[in-house]
Formats: structure tokens, C-alpha cells, sequence
């Protein structure tokens, strides 16, 4: 991927303004250097001319000890790692006054556990969206946003945010042309931090790039207020008997049931419906996995073709440097 | 740039973008409005690279029209409604302006200019031009325009305010103008959910800027004719407002109002402020009435950007006992390589004083037809805007007057800053301006021009033995004028000029 002058510049700049940094901010992004989220939040900090924390990897007792009073007024974390957080004692104990904001990034928060995180570090929070490596931040879900949700407004927590400024952002079909609103769409974005292509791979750029608009296989659709709701990577979508669903929706239900700490659903082949649903659970420690009630809990809120045919139970969920669920590794176990 | 409407038309599309003293106009609504002008405009002409001028006052139109502009590619040409009908006429030539929007007073003005190439004046508020703006309105379909631009493109072609000499024409790329808006909403720390007023004219940068940052960031920019004491005091009293941007005497004038010293500034997060450094005692009466952030703000606006900020931070660690930060311009804002340097380029010492040069993405690409001006202040990618300053050991940065303002008395350089700083420090002193006039013994003299505190009298010999204490006796002013006010530009900088040839 091709970074322009004008694509690191830009997009420097729009972390700073959609991340609120000043230059008197101590901040640490627990993004990988090689990773967008890590190496963009320390070119803040030398443009903006703040302080940057930089930690070989993340780990959960230091991260901890920094983010208490007296260490960084600003982090970056993705949500599984602020869950591991607050299941360390000194965490449970600690003083976080002087910390001012979590964004976190790479997937979506759960509401319980953006409500413990809140609870514990009493600080603004904000979701950072975007196709990163390609076309930088997409959306921005605000700390304002957030104090809307804890107000009544739960389903905002479930929301990617709105443009973030600079960004020019449609949802599109298959054809580029524009979906009504509530339709889901793929994301497509015009602006100065968008990549120029693929280094050497004409044909392959061409595919995402179209006329300075970049599609990048993300799925959403926006409500009656403007706020947008990821549906999942195009390319997960599954297709069950010519009927489209969207995993991401499956996910919200079952991440909702007491027993369940993190899913991910994936389409696996079958003979008969092209597609089946396959939910894999690491569940709540402690808690046990109760296949008729958890199937239950989904039917009366999915459509009956939605709820997962099988159900796989795992210690834990592949995941990429950047904390976000590898799901072709889950097919590709699947398949095998 | 021209995205940045349409964009929030979208996302934001019941915010209110523009607030008046009467009314209200949503994204939404704005971005109708500008679609509605820029396709009046396209009907009569006007396509990518035509200059379109303004010469009017400050109204929600008016920006409306910078935005109209952005969308057809056009470069807007923003007047000082100051100008004197002559001087309109060869800035009208100069921009080879094809459209002119203006306001109803200065229709006399308008209807006497002779400019080849003028398709069409636009009255904002009567039918006196050949069209009105309301006609543009009703008339005009809401279509989207996108014109392709590049960073290259000239955006606007603003003059300078010719405090010196007569007016310029600054071009601003598409990149510089972007990359001033990001100064700004980064300096400023702006959110997409404040509101905000700026009380420079929108035809200077400085107010031009807030207006376009509120519509590039998204957040609601209050617009007032123009500043009025008794206005901007019951709109800041209305707690309504989170920032604001005026010069120091402003701020000084609104002191004075009853009610703005009894109201309730929980919401009100900063006050910005430039053009002019602000005097301790201001200072403090300013943070104790609004407890708030202050921000100064320096720049060469028309032609480098933002060049230095005073952070709030800055300001407590001054409030804290480092007093001689107030007199401070603060250190480099973002993205701005600064050096001060000698006649050659060279850079001076710290503590030295040195012209302050600059390069960042926010410098202009040059003077419209006048190469060899430009030459003079471009120097590989350089500004040099003839602004003098020093840098103390920990790298803040003081003015020290105009080069063209230091006085030459007897060979020994003079910096009119280092002895009004003197002078505003005495009690009957409110204001002072500090220039050299033409003297046949030295070369030239220091005469300082004071404008007394109301009621305080005056003591020549008072003032003069106050300087000596604190001045080299070559610095101490051979003549003192009083003065009921100081002659000051739209942006609120002393015209030394005028002072000069009194």
C-alpha cells in the first residue's frame, strides 16, 4: 500500500483532531509500530509535539501501571484489551484520575464492557473506525456520542460514529450507487488520506480504488440520525439459501447473553444451503455453555434462518495483531 | 475544501451551521443555499479559475458565497469594506474579478467602478446590484457541483491590508488554505460540538478562517454584522457560546459592560486571542471575569498562516508567576519550521533579535503578477514577513516591532515594542504606539503616541522619568502626543503609518 506525503500528513492530522490531542498530551497507543493505529498515534506526537509512551508489546500489568495516576493522559487500546485490564486486580484498586480518554479501535465494545470500562476509568471514550492502512480514520463515534448512549441511548454503542471530518463517506451496492438509509451498504470514502494504490498491482488497486474512492469491503448502514452500524466484512457475509446475513447481528445477540464473553460467527460450506451459520463462543469464566437455552436466547431476537446451526465452544478467538477476529482462519478450521 | 458543506449537509444535517442575531441556518440548509448560488453563478459564467470579489460586511451570505466559489473552483477575492472607491476599482482590475457581491451601503461605490470583464454585481441586501443575492436563491437549482481541484489551485486571492504599502495579492492554494483551517481547529482545540464566534471581519484570514473551520470540523459559528460592544456582551453573557476569538482592546471594551462582568461563563471553555499582545493587568482582569482558557494567536495570516501560539497552559504557568510570558507570542503552532534570522538569512542567536521566518504548508504561493515582491519575501519556500522577535533561553518568542517600524536614531537600533512595553506599564497609561520620526540631528526620534486612562492627566515629566528608570536614555521618547484613540486597521493592529505622517 502506497502512503503519499499528503496521505501521512492528512491523515496525521486527522488523528490529532479526531482524537483531541494537545500538545501537552502523554499518550500510548497499544497499536503495533508496523500496525496504522501504532505508528500514526507516535507521527502524532512528534507533529503535534506531545509525549509518546512506547512499550515493546502489550502487556496488562504494565500497561496498568501506566495508565494510572501520574502516567499517560491518553491511550489507545483495542476493546479486548481494555477487557483484560480490568480483570487485573491492580486494575480493580487502582487511581485513574489522571487518565482523560480511551479510544479504542480494531472491533466494536460491547456495552457491558464499555459500561465496566467506564465505571472504572471515569474517562471520555471514543471509537476510532477506519480501513486504516487504505484510507486512514473513516468514523468517529465521540465521547458526546458515548454520553448519549450511557443516557438511554444504548444502541449508539453498537454504532461506528459518523464521518470524521475530512471524510467523504457513502454506502454503496455492488455498483457504487448509494443505498437508502437503514440498507446495508459497503463503505466508500473519498478523502486526503486516501492510499494511491497497490505497489505494482494495477489491477488489483483498480478494484478498490475507483475515481479517488476507496471501497473497502466493510458492510453498514446508517440510521435515521446519521450514525453508522458495521454489518460485517463483505466478504463474511453469508449467503444461506440465497438469503444474505450479515454475522456482525448474530454476534450482537449472543455477546448479550450472560454466559457469553466474546463471539464470532462465520459461514461454514454445506451441500444443502450453499451456507450455514457456525457461532464459535469463549464463554464467561465460570459459566457454562447451555446449547437449548443459548439457542433460546437468539430465537427470540433473530429471524429463525439467522440462529447459528452449530455451536463451537473455544478457550479463545484467533486474532490479529491489531485485536481484530481472523475469521478465515475460523473457516479455513472449519473446512478442515 | 469544497466537500466540507455537502459532507456535514449529509452527517450533521440539523445542526445549526451559521447563527445570527436573528435567525438560524442547518448544515443542511446552508448547503442548499450554496447550491442555489454556485449554480446562478455557473449560469453566468463563472467556472473553475474566475475570480468572484466581495465587498460587503459579515453575514452567514457571505460565506455562503466563499463556499459557493469552492464548489465551481472559482477563487474568491474577499475586500476590506474599507477600501475607498479608487482603491476598489484597481483591486477589482488587479483579480480581474467576472462577479461582485457586495452590501447595499457601499452601492455608490459599486455602481461607479469601471472593471473590463465584470459580468455582474450581486446586492446581498437590495436590488440596487444587477441581481440579488434572494433572486440567486429562488432562482438557483439545489444540484450538486463537484469541480475537480488539486492542491495546486488557487482558492482565494486575498490582499494584504497594506499597512505598509499598497495592497498585494496574496494567492492561496487549496493546500494552504486546508492546511490554515487544520492550524486552526488543532490550535484552537475545536470539537465538533462547540460554538463559536470570531469577531474578526470575514474578509481578513482571521476571520474568514473560524468561519471555514466551523464548517470544515462541523461545529456552529455565531455571525455578527460586525463587533459591537453591547451585541457580542449579551451574546457572551447568553453563556451559550464555548469560544471566541477578539483582539485585546475588544476585550478590554467588553470589560466594561455590567453585565458581561456579572454573567456566568461555566460553558465558555476559551478566549482567543491576536493582533496584539495583552497587557498583564487586561490579562487577569480577563480570567478573573471569564475563568476560562486564553490563547494568543500570532501569525503573518494573509500570507504564512498561524505561525506561533500562547497555550492556555502557557498563560497559567504566567498567572503562576512567570509573568513575562504575557509578552510572549508563544512558540511555533503545528507544522511550523520557524527561524529568526539577519538580513541574510542567517539565523541569529537566542536571545537575539532576528526576522521571523517560516515555512509550513500554510504559506501562500506568492504575490498575483508581481514576481519580484514575491522574490523579496519567498526565498526557497522561506516567508519573511519583516516581523522582528527574540527567543528566550526556553524557546518562547517575543516580538519586537515591524522591521520597517524599528527607528535608526544615531546608528543605534530602536524597537518601538521594547519601550511601549514600558510605557503601557504606567497607570495613566491605556494605550501607546511607539514610532520614529524624521529628525534632521539623529536621523530619526522616538515619538510615542498615548492614549490616556479615562480620567488619569497628563505628566510628561512623570512618564519620561518612568522610562529612564527602565530604558537606555537613547530609548526614552524625545516627544509624547496624547491621543483620544489609535488608528487601527480592521483587524485591530495600530496603523504606525498614519501615526508616522501626523
Amino acid at each position: 500500500m502506497v502512503h503519499s506525503h499528503g496521505f501521512g500528513k492528512h491523515l496525521a492530522r486527522h488523528s490529532i483532531i479526531s482524537a483531541r490531542l494537545a500538545n501537552t498530551s502523554f499518550f500510548y497507543s497499544a497499536g503495533p509500530h508496523f500496525h496504522i493505529a501504532g505508528m500514526y498515534f507516535l507521527l502524532c506526537g512528534i507533529a503535534r509535539g506531545y509525549t509518546s509512551l512506547v512499550l515493546p508489546a502489550f502487556d496488562v500489568p504494565t500497561v496498568a501501571r501506566w495508565t494510572t495516576r501520574g502516567g499517560v493522559d491518553g491511550v489507545f487500546l483495542v476493546p479486548t484489551m481494555i477487557d483484560s485490564l480490568l480483570a487485573d486486580p491492580e486494575v480493580q484498586r487502582a487511581d485513574f484520575s489522571g487518565l482523560r480518554a480511551i479510544a479504542y479501535g480494531g472491533s466494536s465494545m460491547s456495552p457491558g464492557l464499555l459500561r465496566r470500562a467506564m465505571d472504572r476509568f471515569g474517562c471520555e471514550f471514543s471509537n476510532m473506525f477506519g480501513a486504516g492502512t487504505e484510507a486512514g480514520i473513516q468514523t468517529v463515534l465521540t465521547p458526546e456520542d458515548h454520553r448519549l448512549a450511557l443516557a438511554g441511548n444504548e444502541h449508539l454503542l453498537g454504532s461506528i460514529g459518523k464521518p470524521a471530518m475530512g471524510v467523504d463517506l457513502k454506502l454503496c451496492d455492488d455498483d457504487l450507487v448509494e443505498v437508502a438509509d437503514g440498507e446495508v451498504g459497503e463503505i466508500v470514502t473519498r478523502s486526503d488520506a486516501v492510499m494511491d494504490g497497490y505497489l505494482g498491482q494495477p489491477e488489483e488497486t483498480a478494484k478498490v480504488l475507483v475515481d479517488g474512492w476507496f471501497r473497502g469491503g466493510d458492510l453498514a448502514y446508517r440510521d435515521k440520525d446519521g450514525y453508522l452500524y458495521l454489518a460485517g466484512r463483505k466478504k463474511d457475509m453469508i449467503i444461506r439459501g440465497g438469503e444474505n446475513i450479515y454475522p456482525i447481528e448474530i454476534e450482537d445477540v449472543l455477546s448479550k447473553h450472560p454466559s457469553v464473553r466474546e463471539v464470532a460467527v462465520v459461514g461454514v460450506p454445506d451441500e444443502h444451503w450453499g451456507e450455514i451459520v457456525r457461532a464459535y463462543v469463549v464463554l464467561e469464566s465460570g459459566a457454562a455453555f447451555d446449547e437449548a437455552e443459548v439457542r433460546e436466547h437468539c430465537r427470540g431476537r433473530l429471524a429463525g434462518y439467522k440462529i447459528p446451526s452449530t455451536f463451537v465452544v473455544q478457550d479463545e478467538l484467533p486474532r490479529n495483531a491489531s485485536g481484530k477476529v481472523l475469521k478465515r482462519v475460523l473457516r479455513d478450521g472449519a473446512v478442515r | 475544501m469544497a466537500d466540507w458543506i455537502r459532507i456535514h449537509a449529509r452527517n450533521l444535517p440539523d445542526r445549526r451551521c451559521f447563527v445570527t442575531d436573528t435567525g438560524a441556518t442547518t448544515f443542511r440548509e446552508v448547503n442548499s443555499r450554496v447550491n442555489c448560488v454556485a449554480n446562478e453563478l455557473a449560469r453566468m459564467g463563472v467556472g473553475k479559475g474566475d475570480r468572484v470579489a466581495l465587498f460587503a460586511t459579515d453575514s452567514p451570505e457571505y460565506v455562503e458565497t466563499l463556499l459557493a466559489c469552492m464548489k465551481l473552483g472559482a477563487v474568491y477575492v474577499p475586500l476590506n469594506f474599507r477600501l475607498a472607491q479608487p482603491e476598489l476599482q484597481m483591486l477589482l482590475r488587479t483579480a480581474e474579478a467576472k462577479v461582485l457581491f457586495f452590501s447595499d451601503r457601499y452601492t455608490d461605490m459599486v455602481r461607479a467602478v469601471d472593471v473590463p470583464g465584470l459580468v455582474a454585481t450581486i446586492s446581498y441586501d437590495s436590488s440596487s446590484g444587477d441581481h440579488s443575492y434572494s433572486d440567486l436563491l429562488a432562482r438557483g437549482a439545489d444540484v450538486e457541483i463537484d469541480t475537480e481541484v488539486s492542491d495546486e489551485d488557487m482558492v482565494c486571492l486575498a490582499f494584504t491590508s497594506g499597512t505598509t504599502a499598497l495592497p498585494k495579492g496574496v494567492i492561496h492554494s487549496q493546500r494552504m488554505a486546508k492546511h490554515m483551517v487544520m492550524q486552526c481547529i488543532i490550535e484552537r482545540r475545536m470539537t465538533s460540538t462547540n460554538f463559536h464566534y470570531s469577531a474578526a471581519p470575514l474578509f481578513h484570514v482571521g476571520g474568514m478562517l473560524y468561519a471555514l473551520s466551523g464548517v470544515a470540523r462541523g461545529h456552529t459559528s455565531l455571525i455578527l454584522p460586525a463587533f459591537d460592544v453591547d451585541v457580542v456582551a449579551r451574546w457572551l453573557a447568553s453563556g451559550e457560546l464555548d469560544g471566541v476569538f477578539l483582539v485585546p482592546t475588544m476585550i478590554d471594551s467588553l470589560l466594561q459592560v455590567e453585565a458581561v462582568r456579572t454573567a456566568d461563563y461555566s460553558r465558555l471553555q476559551s478566549i482567543a486571542y491576536g493582533a496584539a499582545p495583552m497587557s498583564p493587568a487586561l490579562l487577569r482582569r480577563a480570567m478573573d471575569v471569564f475563568s476560562c482558557d486564553f490563547l494568543n494567536m500570532f501569525g503573518a495570516g494573509t500570507e504564512a498562516g498561524l505561525q506561533t501560539v500562547l497555550t492556555p497552559e502557557d498563560h497559567r504557568l504566567a498567572l503562576a508567576g512567570q509573568e513575562h510570558l504575557l509578552g510572549s507570542i508563544g512558540k511555533p503552532g503545528m507544522g511550523v519550521d520557524l527561524r529568526l534570522c539577519d538580513d541574510d538569512l542567517v539565523e541569529v542567536a537566542d536571545g537575539e533579535v532576528g526576522e521571523i521566518v517560516t515555512r509550513s504548508d500554510a504559506v501562500m504561493d506568492g504575490y498575483l503578477g508581481q514576481p519580484e515582491e514575491t522574490a523579496k519575501v519567498l526565498v526557497d519556500g522561506w516567508f519573511r514577513g519583516g516581523d522582528l522577535a527574540y527567543r528566550d533561553k526556553d524557546g518562547y518568542l517575543y516580538l519586537a516591532g515591524r522591521k520597517k517600524d524599528m527607528i535608526i536614531r544615531g546608528g543605534e537600533n530602536i524597537y518601538p515594542i521594547e519601550i511601549e512595553d514600558v510605557l503601557s506599564k504606567h497607570p495613566s497609561v491605556r494605550e501607546v504606539a511607539v514610532v520614529g520620526v524624521p529628525d534632521e540631528h539623529w536621523g530619526e526620534i522616538v515619538r510615542a503616541h498615548v492614549v490616556l486612562e479615562p480620567g488619569a492627566a497628563f505628566d510628561e515629566a512623570d512618564l519620561r522619568g518612568y522610562c529612564r528608570e527602565r530604558l537606555a536614555g537613547y530609548k526614552v521618547p524625545a516627544i509624547f502626543a496624547v491621543e483620544d484613540d489609535l488608528p487601527r486597521n480592521a483587524s485591530g493592529k495600530v496603523l504606525k503609518r498614519d501615526l508616522r505622517t501626523r
